[in-house]
């Protein structure tokens, strides 16, 4: 019987060099965010954060554990209605209302946990679908509190009450960092169990539970606990969603959204934190913006379950996965190249938009800087993609495309200029994600789509004019760099 | 007990629908150790199909055979090219990915028709049994309960009478040992998956007609079907159409009780759920894939 192929195991590193790209990353997003996003977008972005750490609770079972968990969603609502009872109920502080909620939601991710200790991941699957369900039901029925009486605090007839957001976080700026604080503090705290002690032993525990019976590795501990955090994890989740918003609503969690949530963790990738964040924007952000160019959530769904089919065909790394793959070959020189080049011409187009009064500054900046992270992923998309079609496919699409960039390269070394074997590809890639991105900037950030498009060709156009022009200086440069620091990603997986 | 009926008729035949799709979700899992998401969706579309084609003016009958033929046909392409290369990988995998069909067809599906109110109207609605001049039930509902019975019998049958289900068996004892005997395991697993998007098909159908004619209703109806297959531990088929039914009971008799009355949609998963943690009080594994063992 074929075995399923190896999964990653935990990266090496201390915790806390684990967790510093990751606290890096969302200190610039708290930062930057609220300043290039207008009032919806805050709120959109803030909701995206919510449930990246949401997402984040289903890769922990999935990734680290293998057991699929369909019913994380239903533990954010679970967190959500205990934060929103407790403080129209006792009218405790929102910190102290979540908390507790989502401590509550963790028991109750322990108590869906306990039949799965001994289940194999299948039935598990079906369990937590079934709870699922059953909470959408009851949550139907019960309603979320809003400032009634009685256990379920739900108002009959008048005026329902919303709670009011913690006092240091009262705007939308305000509440997004927050929201993102929590949301990197509980990554983090994921972050750091996968580098020490539980994460090796449930690596251990899903390579072969009998070997970590034998290892002495308590695999009911483990599996309680991994599943108890999930459901606290998603609980905070829950009340920051809560805490948005005022209220939650009462059809707000329906099994669709974990099954959703479930499927786009594994399409974001469920073995990394970034894949959070993407699973994050593909369930919240990507349909509000199809919604602003009236394309019909539906299809979303139907692009959704398309990614998710194509996703576990070819290996289950997910998007966060593909671009850990890429990063893995790249070399020290090609990295600090890259930034301080995106940097500069970053900085260059945003002066030139705002000056020519198409954009912010910082608007700018980060449509380049989209446009740099699709010029990573959209390969590796691209190559996913084709591979749903099989293998043959992908290896003759790969030849047929080196053999073309190198007849194109052969004919512009004949001119004497420096070409890249890859020719070809780059610029595919830059075709498409001029259109892309200039489609994303139009629609988050207003940019016009004839001056995205001039502001990304042109930002691509300025650095493979400057990598030309200054090859034969940097190439004894990006040696020196390379011998003296090796791939710095070659061993993170 | 005279007001207990109507409930009763109503529940046993929504049961027996449920019990139809179990009936599907057992077999293919048997077959091809996949449990399929995407049942509910297959039955909506081939739902949906239907209605189109009648509201088109065509004929009832074609209206039937393009829904059934619809389901049919995805299941069966799902099952040749996509299911086919997926089967090394374990049973989670497999059904995640049914679970990424079902969301294609329920998108496209709900994209296409939208949420419109609709009825999908069978012959059999208009005549039924009457007592003492009180319809006692209508006989699509009839027809449902016969269907349940006269499926599990043929599967059965199919199962352990012919050659197919001689193989079928085979391959869900051991894959790896079927193929070494020369069974021919794409062939069959994709006469798996056409025998399920055909079951699939009807009870879309009647699902359609006496529960709601919405893609996405009747994409998640798959999800008590499921409970009834699981009450089955995903092997019985004599016990997950008992499943089904019973399901199907509660479900109508809470109507009953004002309490539980509006919780009552939530039965099935309660069942299942009981079910579930019955069955895994002594440790039983249920899954035969070993593959997290060294």
């Amino acid at each position: 019987m074929a075995r399923e192929k190896e999964r990653p195991d935990t990266s090496p590193g201390t915790p806390l060099q684990r967790i510093r790209p990751l606290l890096i990353t969302f200190a610039l997003i708290a930062g930057v965010g609220p300043m290039v996003l207008s009032a919806y977008w805050l709120n959109t972005f803030t909701t995206v954060a919510c449930l990246a750490l949401a997402s984040g609770a289903v890769a922990l079972l999935y990734g680290q554990l293998g057991m699929v968990s369909l019913a994380q969603f239903a533990m954010a609502g679970v967190g959500g209605w205990f934060c929103l009872r407790l403080v129209h109920g006792i009218g405790l502080p929102f910190e102290i209302a979540l908390v507790i909620g989502a401590l509550v939601a963790g028991v109750f991710g322990l108590l869906v946990g306990l039949p799965a200790l001994r289940m194999r991941g299948l039935y598990l699957a079906l369990l937590t679908l079934m709870v699922a369900a059953a909470f959408q039901v009851v949550v139907n029925v019960i309603g979320f509190p809003d400032g009634g009486p009685g256990w379920t605090g739900k108002v009959v007839n008048g005026q329902r009450a919303l709670i009011e957001r913690p006092w240091l976080a009262s705007s939308d700026a305000a509440y997004f960092r927050y929201a993102v604080l929590w949301v990197a503090a509980g990554l983090a705290l994921i972050e750091w169990h996968r580098a020490s002690m539980p994460g090796r032993a449930w690596a251990l525990i899903r390579k072969s539970e009998a070997a970590a019976v034998a290892a002495g590795v308590s695999v009911v501990g483990y599996k309680a606990y991994a599943f108890a955090l999930a459901g606290v994890l998603a609980g905070l989740s829950g009340g920051l969603i809560a805490g948005l918003n005022g209220q939650l609503d009462d059809t707000g969690f329906p099994v669709s959204q974990s099954i959703l949530l479930f499927a786009l963790t594994i399409v974001g990738g469920a073995y990394h934190w970034v894949g959070a964040l993407f699973a994050g924007l593909l369930i919240r952000a990507l349909p509000a913006l199809l919604n602003d160019h009236g394309v019909d959530g539906n299809l979303a769904n139907a692009f959704y379950g398309f990614a998710l089919l194509v996703s576990l065909i070819q290996g289950r790394k997910g998007l966060a996965g593909q671009l850990a793959d890429f990063y893995k070959f790249v070399r020290m020189s090609r990295i600090i190249e890259g930034t301080t080049s995106w940097v500069g011409i970053a900085a260059l187009v945003g002066l030139l938009s705002w000056w020519a009064d198409q954009t912010t500054i910082a608007g700018a900046f980060f449509i380049a800087l989209i446009g740099l992270l699709f010029r990573i992923a959209i390969p590796g998309v691209c190559w996913l993609l084709l591979g749903f079609f099989g293998k043959p496919v992908q290896d003759k699409a790969e030849a047929l495309e080196a053999a073309a960039s190198l007849r194109l390269a052969g004919w512009v070394e004949s001119r004497g200029w420096t070409a890249d074997h890859r020719i070809i590809k780059r610029a595919l890639n830059w075709l498409f994600i001029g259109l892309f991105v200039g489609w994303v900037a139009w629609g988050v950030f207003q940019v016009p789509f004839l001056a995205a498009l001039a502001i990304l060709w042109g930002a691509m156009a300025l650095k493979v004019a400057m990598e030309h022009a200054l090859y034969p200086h940097i190439l004894p440069l990006r040696q020196r760099i390379d011998a003296r620091w090796p791939k710095p990603f070659a061993a993170y997986r | 007990m005279d007001n207990l009926i109507p409930f009763l008729v109503v529940g046993l035949s929504v049961g027996a629908v449920y019990a139809l799709s179990g009936v599907g979700l057992v077999v293919l899992y048997r077959a091809s150790g996949v449990v399929n998401f995407a049942y509910g969706a297959l039955g909506g579309l081939a739902a949906m199909v239907c209605w189109q084609v009648i509201d088109l003016e065509y004929a009832d009958w074609l209206g039937w055979v393009a829904g059934i033929g619809s389901a049919t046909l995805l299941s069966w392409g799902y099952g040749r090219y996509i299911a086919a290369s997926l089967t090394h990988q374990d049973r989670v995998v497999r059904a995640m990915a049914t679970l990424g069909f079902a969301l294609m067809i329920m998108g496209i599906a709900q994209w296409y028709w939208g949420d419109d109110p609709r009825r999908l109207v069978l012959p059999t609605d208009a005549s039924g049994i009457e007592v003492e001049g009180r319809r006692l039930i209508s006989h699509t509902r009839l027809v449902a309960l016969f269907l349940a019975a006269g499926a599990t019998l043929g599967i059965t049958w199919l199962l352990l009478k012919t050659p197919l289900g001689l193989r079928m068996r085979a391959l869900q004892s051991n894959r790896t040992l079927s193929a070494l005997l020369g069974v021919r395991i794409k062939r069959v697993d994709t006469w798996a998956w056409t025998l399920a998007g055909l079951l699939a098909g009807i009870s879309g159908l009647f699902m359609g007609n006496m529960v709601r004619l919405n893609p996405v209703v009747l994409t998640f109806l798959v999800i008590p079907a499921m409970a009834a297959a699981m009450v089955g531990r995903m092997n019985s088929l004599a016990i997950t159409v008992s499943g089904g039914l019973l399901i199907g009971v509660i479900e109508a008799l809470t109507a009953l009780e004002p309490s539980i009355q509006r919780y009552g949609s939530a039965t099935a998963f309660v069942v299942a759920i009981t079910a579930l943690l019955w069955q895994q009080r002594k440790g039983i594994g249920l899954s035969r894939d070993n593959s997290h063992l060294e």
